[in-house]
Formats: C-alpha cells, structure tokens, sequence
C-alpha cells in the first residue's frame, strides 16, 4: 500500500492543497523541484515557482520581506530584529546562501493576502521533524484502520502528514482548525473545561481532532476497523509524545 | 421576533472580532488562535471559524452579528455563515497595500449573496493611511457597477460600529 509523507521543509515553507508528493528522507528537502505554494489569492496565479525560493526555503532561513513588514507590520523595528534573532537562534545553522536568497525575497512585491506567505514563524529542528515523523508511523502501526495522521498548525497549515488515500491535506488542517476552534467554544459556552478531542463519527470512519500543544492539532483519520477507544487512546498517547518532541 | 443575521468580513486585521465587540450586548463567542504565519507580524491571534455576537434594537428586534475568518484559505467558513444572513458588513484595512484589490476580492466572493441582500463597506485605519480615499472607493465601486455605501469607521467605536448597521438596515428596508 503506497504511503505518502508529507512535511514541512526542516524550518519553513508550507505547501499547497496540491502539494502532496512524497518527500525524500534526505538531511535537507529536496529543491529539484520548485515548490508550489498555490495560487495567489487576487491573480490564481502560482505564487512561487521560482527554485530561488525554493531553495532559501529549504535552507530553513527566516527570512522578511522587509516592504510587506513595513507597510503592515505594527511592531517597532527593535521587536522585528530581537524576534529573527530568535527565530535564527532556533533555527539552526544556515548556509552563506542565505544573504542572497534574502536579497531574493526582499525584492518581492507585498502580498496583500498572508496566507500566501510561504513562511511559519515556527521552526522546528531536522531530529524534532524525524522523531515527529517516527511518532506518526508508530501511530499508523498500532491504528490499523487509520489511514492518515496529521500534524498542523491551529490556524490551518499542515507541517507533517502521513497518508494512506488521496485525501486533500491542505483543506483537512484548514477545517480541522476551524473544527477544534469551535470544539473549544462550545466546551467554554457550556461551562465545561478544557476541550479533550473532536471526533466526527460517520458512517465509514471517523475523524479525530485534539490539541498537541498552543499551536498545533493532532488529527487522526480512520476506517471503522479501529475501535473508537483505541483511536482516542493512541491518538492522545502519541499528541504527548509529540508535545515533549515539538516544544 | 426572527433574528437578523448580518456577517462581517475582510482581510485579516481589518476588524471584524473587534467591531462585534465592540457592540455586542454579551461577549462574543470567538475562535481566535494564534498565528502561525506572516500574519503574526501584523496581529498575534486570528479568526479560524467564527465570531458571534448579538444585538438587540429598540424595537426588540435582535440582530446575531458572525464574523468571519478573513484568510481565503476559510473560504468555506465564509459559505457557512452566509446562509440564513440579510446582509454583508465588509470592513477594509486601509493600511494594507492595497485595499482595493481587497475590496474588490471580497465582493466577487460574496457577489450571488450581496446581489440577493445588501452590503456596506467601513474602511478602518485611515487615519493611519488615508489613501485610497473614500472618493476611490466610490469611483472604484462604480466602475465595478456597484453602489454601497463606504465610511470610514474605527471598530473600536461603538457608534461608528452602529452607524454601519442602522446603514444597513436602511438599506435593506429601502430596497
């Protein structure tokens, strides 16, 4: 049975709706080939296509537009410089590419609309990507009806996956997020404590959503061979282990 | 009495969460998260389901006051919500590089649901930035063959807030 992986270059990039190709397992993603992060929200135009950028995105570099900060930023250019900082801190090490591709990017038109912006401002080191991904295929193997784990950001960008079907990732974080979101009210308006899991129960399978930590979503898809149970224990198991990897 | 649903929409940042708010007779129910990506260098937190606020005019009539997730990627939010509502509140962030392109993104999105209700446009932040201008956007919505009416509120101001839904209002009933 073919699997496809998905995952978020080591630092940055997230990728399209149709962006779900398998990933090789090499220190740094490949960037043989352009990735495509969609259509520009006014043009349905590609955004980026240019292998520059793909490159500076697999270099993992944080980098700013500065003309889009400057135009819609509302913070002081001492928070902007003391955050990369940071960002770079965590990051990890980076090669002397990385000046030009942010001359590169620094160039670019401001985009109006930031979900086209190719970066999280979260980045998450190669051995937390591999223990993440190594957590995802444990959870595959203990669940097996499941046919998709996946690892997003609560504002809907997909970082890891782990696919047994053709199923459109990118909408899955995106409405998962507003899912989880709307969990958690309903819990808040309820008078009732902190959300546990969000499960669609359908007629063929489930769908389960829950909390890894502030920022990101565990969702795990299954056939009704697995037992509800046993999906909401192991999918709650393996959100810990992934909360202890992605701190 | 039936509710009254109006949405609001926009860009993100324009002040949707803030201008239910802002008016809402209880606090609104909202799905904020923080944000993950570029827009976090404009606003920490972002709208990934819905806000919901609620209203009650003079007459007892209430008005349900849902905000949108304003990245398009939620288009399917947008969708949802619209269903059942009487009228479109679509708020532009002036700031932003490009407004009217905004401006002109939303309308074609909402266009079958403007076409069979009403909308008004409040422009914030132009007293940060007052270019576009509010002639631009009447001759911009002109060109487009389109007449709502455009002000430029603060969402933080409740009277302001007001003025775009009695406009509404107004408009419905005069239509």
């Amino acid at each position: 049975m073919k699997i496809k992986k998905g995952k978020l270059a080591s630092f940055f990039g997230f990728k399209s709706q149709n962006q779900e190709e398998p990933i090789e397992k090499n220190d740094l993603p490949s960037i043989d080939k352009p990735i495509d992060f969609g259509e520009d929200a006014h043009t349905g135009r590609p955004a980026f296509t240019d292998p520059v950028i793909a490159a500076f995105i697999a270099t993992g570099h944080v980098a700013d537009t500065p003309e889009d900060l400057s135009e819609s930023s509302t913070k002081t250019e001492d928070n902007r410089s003391v955050e990369l900082e940071e960002q770079a801190t965590v990051a990890g090490s980076f090669n002397e590419k990385v000046a030009d591709i942010d001359l590169e990017t620094a160039t670019q038109e401001p985009d109006m609309d930031y979900e086209n912006e190719e970066h999280l401002l979260v980045s998450f080191s190669k051995e937390q990507l591999a223990l993440s991904e190594n957590q995802l295929d444990e959870f595959m193997r203990v669940c097996p009806g499941a046919y998709g784990v996946l690892i997003s950001t609560v504002d809907g960008h997909e970082l890891l996956y782990l696919v047994k079907r053709d199923i459109p990732i990118h909408k899955i974080s995106t409405m998962n997020s507003s899912l989880l979101a709307l969990g958690e009210s309903i819990a808040r308006e309820s008078s009732q404590k902190l959300c546990q899991f969000v499960i669609l129960e359908n007629s063929d399978g489930r769908v389960v959503s829950l909390r890894i930590n502030d920022i990101l979503m565990l969702t795990c898809i299954s056939s009704k061979d697995t037992n509800l149970g046993m999906l909401l224990s192991v999918g709650r198991n393996t959100a810990g282990d992934l909360m202890k990897i992605l701190s | 009495m039936k509710q009254i649903k109006f949405i609001f929409t926009g860009p993100p940042g324009a002040g949707k969460t803030t201008a239910i708010a802002t008016i809402s007779e209880f606090p609104p129910v909202s799905t904020d998260v923080f944000s993950t990506d570029g827009l976090s260098k404009l606003k920490d937190t972002t709208t990934v389901a819905m806000d919901f606020g609620q209203i009650t005019l003079e007459n007892g009539q209430k008005i349900g006051l849902y905000g949108t997730p304003g990245q398009r990627r939620f288009k399917f939010m947008w969708d949802i919500l619209i269903q059942g509502g009487l009228g479109l509140i679509v708020l532009i962030d002036n700031r932003r590089p490009e407004p009217l392109k905004d401006l002109s993104m939303y309308l074609d999105n909402f266009a079958e649901f403007i076409e069979q209700t009403d909308a008004v446009i409040g422009v914030t932040c132009m007293d940060i930035k007052d270019t576009p201008t509010l002639d631009d956007y009447q001759e911009f919505l002109k060109e487009r063959g389109q007449i709502y009416p455009a002000f430029a509120v603060d969402a933080r101001s409740k009277d302001d807030v007001l003025f775009l839904l009695n406009t509404l209002l107004t408009c419905l009933e005069t239509s």
